[in-house]
């Protein structure tokens, strides 16, 4: 078999995996050894035609895979074409698409060939041939695979800049269902490793990586590590999910935490149909909602409970928090604390800061928000500047709700009321949904 | 009555040298002699009486050194890629955003970028006028490109060199020059700027930009075509079809930019 064909294999089958991030770790070659710088910010140098940034060559080391996840298109019992990279072609092609800046790095993941710790191997060796022959000094994603040897995902770590392990499925019964090889204790297992070794290593910086390659002082995954999970493949609420995020970064200290909408690929009974839409709208909402969590300080069950267990389709997570407590409101401007102000729709980190410390030299009034960036059209609402409200503004529901909503969700809305949709999340799928924001958010930062 | 500080309008045209010291100079003259020229061009092709300015080291390292202190750091950045940029009436802006500058002291960047700065909270008239906002649109349009092709530059290699042809609008090879020589510190490369004709050279370790007139890309080997197909294979594959979107792409990467962009081709 070709590269050519390995390539298209190895990639159509790693597509779905979402995370394609290089941030996290500024460092550069040293002149007179090798190649490669890593941006803290990341870097996208493409963008596929589904809008998604490509920073990394996203494949798999193998698709030959001897688990049998119902969901997965390289599980052991589907017929499809088979392949398997060596490690010097993947590294060579790593290093030609780096030098003609196509890529910040590879992005590798695996199927299962063989066992877990032979399939660490083979992507250690690749990652080697990277680091010690090429002297390859960009960024490095791995996914570490479930059931692999700690020694072995040592090795791996101090070899990358970012770790993952895919939680896949937001709860264990759905990864019985659906994974029968998995399971949460094999998941949870690395991720608690990573995380220890992550604490080790803490006070290196990460030039000491860059003058031995895991010669005993590197610093381990620098860049922290992720996690990725599928949405609409199972049954768990929003609720659950977001609860379970929560979970993930106060536990395990992971970075991120990607959504990715499934996409049918397979017909099964335990699995939505393959006439299905990937639930674009609530992969936005929960990156939404996951931003609110790690940035803004909210928690999962402020934003959601067991009663309304799912995101609100037609108002952004931040907009329905407020409108549902409307004791909380109204704060003024020129007392209310940072985190206070964070919580406000319509005043973001940016102008929440600009507020402070803008108000440290005279009070503040409307006009003076609209200066520093606060949409007014959402905020006056819910603030005031010298215990006024906005002037002429009069508050009741319906023009709240009106001014919280865009044109197009307002449209949904009012269909919605008079009875044209009929469910929740089915039909919006089919309005193209605005990615920008989430699209900024998942590539470049 | 005129102000005691107003410059006074004059119907000559300045012509210099097109260097920075020049433009600097010239920027010296006129607040030396308060006076504002109708033009300040780098050729002759005026219908106004000309003015040739000397380029003078001395005088334009004295507005340097002014600038930081009696604005800040960032304004001197902010000259600099001024300089480089796309402006309409450049020169005469430049002087423009100097004089109201000193005129406004610290954060002046803070107040020409947002209209706000925390200690100077109201913005007069004057900082509001057409030469401010060009040279503001000038530099984020500058920078917003050199930052779009550190993403898209496509380097081809040719006898062990990388090299790539770009069509920026605004002049950006100076701004990218850093990042791509910490990228590849031990290889050779060139950018070559189709648009303004000017070459970035990295070779044992020395950078230069130069003037190149017509350069033409070699012919390229089998080997390097074959990773351009590589590649172009894997930005076909990696696309998921059912989430299409090519509004979202082109947002991300404008369609100005797909000619020089190997996968797009």
């Amino acid at each position: 078999m070709d590269i050519f064909e390995k390539l298209k294999i190895l990639t159509d089958s790693a597509k779905y995996d979402v995370a394609c991030t290089s941030s996290g770790v500024e460092r550069s070659a040293p002149v007179g050894d090798g190649i490669g710088v890593a941006r803290s910010h990341g870097i996208c140098h493409s963008f596929s035609a589904d809008g998604r940034c490509i920073s990394l060559l996203k494949v798999l080391m193998s698709n030959s895979c001897v688990f049998d996840c119902v969901y997965c298109k390289n599980r052991s019992s589907n017929d499809i074409p088979r392949a398997t990279f060596t490690p010097k072609e993947l590294a060579d092609l790593t290093i030609n698409f780096y030098k003609r800046n196509y890529i910040e790095g590879l992005f590798l993941s695996s199927g299962v060939v063989g066992s877990p710790n032979n399939t660490t191997e083979l992507m250690i060796a690749t990652i080697r041939i990277l680091r010690e022959e090429h002297r390859f000094y960009g960024y490095i994603h791995a996914k570490a695979i479930p059931g692999t040897d700690n020694e072995l995902v040592n090795e791996l770590g101090l070899l990358v800049d970012r770790m993952s392990v895919n939680i896949e499925l937001p709860s264990s019964s759905s990864l019985i269902s659906l994974a029968p090889d998995k399971s949460k204790e094999s998941i949870l297992k690395p991720m608690g490793f990573i995380k220890d070794k992550l604490h080790e290593t803490k006070g290196l910086t990460v030039y000491n990586r860059g003058v031995s390659f895991n010669k005993g002082m590197s610093k381990f995954v620098p860049a922290g590590q992720s996690t990725q999970m599928m949405i609409g493949a199972s049954p768990e609420t929003d609720f659950s999910i977001i609860k379970l995020s929560e979970g993930l970064y106060d536990k395990f200290k992971l970075k991120r935490v990607f959504y990715s909408a499934y996409t049918p690929i397979v017909e099964n009974s335990l699995l939505p149909s393959l006439e299905t839409k990937p639930p674009l709208l609530r992969e936005n909402r929960l990156y939404q909602a996951d931003w609110l969590m790690r940035v803004y300080g909210f928690k999962a069950v402020e934003l959601l409970d067991e009663k309304n267990p799912m995101l609100n389709p037609y108002v952004d997570p931040k907009c329905n928090w407020a409108v549902n407590n409307p004791g909380y409101f109204p704060i003024d401007v020129n007392r209310a604390t940072y985190e206070m102000l964070l919580k406000v729709p319509g005043v973001g980190l940016t102008s929440a800061r600009k507020i402070i410390s803008a108000r440290r030299f005279s009070r503040l009034n409307f006009e003076d928000l609209k200066k520093l960036g606060v949409v007014l059209k959402r905020a006056q609402y819910f603030l005031l500047c010298s215990g006024k409200t906005h002037e002429g503004i009069r508050i009741n529901q319906s023009r709240i709700i009106n001014s919280l909503l865009s044109r197009s969700a307002l449209e949904r809305f009012l269909g919605f009321q008079s009875g044209v949709q009929a469910s929740m999340f089915d039909n919006f799928d089919e309005i193209n949904v605005k990615e920008t924001k989430l699209m900024s958010l998942t590539g470049q930062l | 009555m005129m102000e005691k500080n107003e410059f006074r309008n004059i119907d000559i045209c300045y012509r210099y040298d097109g260097s920075f010291y020049g433009l600097l100079s010239c920027v010296f003259e006129s607040f030396e002699k308060k006076e504002m020229p109708l033009q300040i061009k780098s050729d002759d092709i005026t219908m106004f009486q000309l003015k040739n300015i000397e380029t003078d080291e001395k005088k334009a390292e004295r507005i340097i050194s002014a600038i930081p202190k009696k604005i800040d750091y960032e304004a001197l950045k902010y000259l600099r890629l001024a300089y480089l940029a796309n402006i309409e009436e450049k020169e005469i802006s430049i002087i423009h955003f100097l004089k109201e500058g000193f005129k406004c002291g610290k954060n002046f960047i803070q107040l020409i970028e947002t209209g706000w700065c925390p200690v100077k909270k109201v913005v007069t008239g004057s900082t509001r006028n057409k030469h401010l906002e060009r040279v503001q649109k000038g530099v984020n349009l500058l920078t917003l490109e050199a930052q779009r092709f550190i993403q898209f530059v496509r380097f081809s290699i040719v006898d062990d060199a990388l090299i790539s042809v770009i069509e920026p609008k605004a002049y950006v090879l100076p701004l990218i020059a850093n990042h791509f020589v910490e990228r590849y510190p031990n290889e050779k490369f060139l950018i070559y700027d189709k648009t303004h004709q000017m070459g970035l050279m990295y070779f044992n370790n020395e950078i230069s930009i130069e003037y190149i007139e017509n350069y033409q890309i070699p012919t390229l080997s089998e080997e390097e075509k074959d990773y351009q197909k590589l590649w172009k294979l894997f930005y076909d594959t990696v696309a998921i079809e059912e989430r299409r979107n090519e509004r979202c792409r082109m947002n991300f990467m404008p369609k100005k930019y797909w000619k020089n962009i190997t996968e797009m081709n």
